[in-house]
């Protein structure tokens, strides 16, 4: 059996993952799992099954995590196509590790703890090669986004609505990011602070003195709308 | 309870209208942790309502491509390969049982054939007991479809040099035969006659 093992040709596994990606959707929802509908089965079965080569239970945590995640690293960057790819290289991060999850805790924590590292990361990075962003200072001298304009004449409610949009965005990035990661994962993502503190891997006392720290700035930035 | 403390209580509620009886009961006596309780409440909700984002429509393929990306194509194996690959297994097998088995032939001696081998000592291979000879069942037209076109004729095999023997042990019988070099890899189809101590090969599926 080894000969033969080390005979197969690399890739072969992965491949036939990638291959499953084409079927539809509804065809890989009918798929059955250890008896049970893939939409019925637990992250953690999902997981099981990725590790065993099944490419549906791969599309289904997909899936289901796609928009949390987009959304997590959006108010982390502030950046939508930045965002997008550091989600897929969440998911391909579960896909690669699947042989080392243990479902000690669960799943959603543990996908929260690799898209926090990714975009901490990532803002590391760009503090370190000192990115500009579009932007300009206003009469304050506080650093304003600029988004260009689309033409469009806008009603007053959505120009209020967006103003407020751009305000709490731009109120976030300001953070720290040690602040910024875990007042989004507890208000925006609305994750338990004993979740928030196992991504992290801080203490939950921690977790909440820096979410305490992060409101309290917050605050301040965004008291004209409170 | 401190004014301090209470705050830390309402900050650490797991919603804003959740407050703990004591932290409640304090915001209904205090102003200042009142008006504390209502902006950790209007901040907690501005940023739940501060609009999501959504993966595009294309994520998943996307993804795809990256994952292809990261697992370039095997290149698939062509048959000869794959007979080269097996071949070469067939012969380190075969190799290994000679080697500990004979001693290697000088290059000036005759090729052996399968009538010359000489009957082992009765000491050594043990004929439980006789069976008489049959003609044996002819080789079924299944069997012959099933051994390849090019396979060598019977009397071909009977010219061809030996390269091991292989004892064949049975219910009621015993013997051992000499196969040619073009067996190894192969699967050979054998006719024996037990009575005579020797086989030959009819077919290979080589």
């Amino acid at each position: 059996m080894r000969f033969w093992n080390r005979l197969a040709r690399p890739g072969v596994f992965k491949r036939a993952i990638i291959e499953g990606m084409t079927i539809a959707t509804d065809q890989a929802r009918a798929v059955e799992l250890g008896g049970r509908s893939i939409e019925s089965a637990s992250d953690h079965q999902l997981v099981a099954a990725i590790r065993d080569g099944d490419e549906a239970a791969f599309q289904e945590i997909v899936r289901r995590y796609q928009n949390q995640i987009t959304n997590f690293m959006y108010r982390m960057l502030d950046d939508y196509d930045r965002s997008v790819e550091l989600a897929q290289e969440t998911f391909i991060r579960i896909y690669t590790s699947a042989h080392r999850y243990k479902a000690d805790y669960s799943f959603s924590t543990y996908i929260y703890r690799i898209a926090a590292n990714l975009a901490i990361s990532e803002l590391r990075r760009r503090r370190r090669r000192k990115l500009i962003s579009l932007s300009f200072a206003d009469e304050d001298g506080e650093q304003v986004q600029i988004d260009p304009p689309d033409g469009k004449p806008l009603p007053d409610e959505r120009l209020i609505e967006e103003e407020r949009r751009r305000a709490v965005a731009r109120a976030i990035k300001s953070l720290p990011e040690k602040y910024r990661v875990a007042v989004v994962l507890r208000d925006i993502e609305g994750l338990s602070y004993e979740e928030i503190a196992r991504a992290l891997n801080l203490s939950e006392g921690t977790v909440k003195s820096r979410i305490n720290r992060a409101r309290n700035l917050l605050r301040e930035k965004l008291s004209a709308y409170i | 309870m401190s004014c301090k403390k209470i705050r830390k209580l309402i900050d650490e509620a797991e919603r804003p209208d959740l407050l703990m009886p004591e932290a409640a009961r304090h915001v209904e006596s205090c102003p200042a942790c009142a008006e504390f309780a209502r902006q950790r409440a209007a901040l907690r909700q501005l940023l739940a309502s501060s609009g999501r984002v959504g993966a595009p429509p294309d994520f998943q393929l996307r993804l795809k491509r990256r994952l292809e990306e990261l697992t370039p194509p095997a290149p698939a194996l062509s048959p000869l390969w794959k007979l080269a690959a097996a071949a070469a297994a067939a012969m380190l097998v075969i190799g290994s049982a000679l080697l500990l088995r004979s001693p290697q032939q000088p290059p000036n001696r005759p090729a052996m054939t399968a009538s010359s081998i000489a009957r082992p000592e009765p000491a050594q291979i043990q004929t439980p007991q006789k069976i008489a000879d049959k003609k044996p069942a002819a080789i079924s037209k299944a069997a012959r479809r099933r051994a390849r076109p090019s396979a060598p004729r019977t009397e071909e095999l009977d010219a061809m040099p030996r390269a091991a023997l292989v004892l064949v042990r049975g219910q009621d019988v015993e013997y051992e035969l000499a196969i040619p070099a073009i067996s190894i890899g192969a699967q050979p189809i054998f006719y024996g006659a037990p009575s005579s101590g020797s086989a030959r090969m009819v077919k290979t599926s080589f």
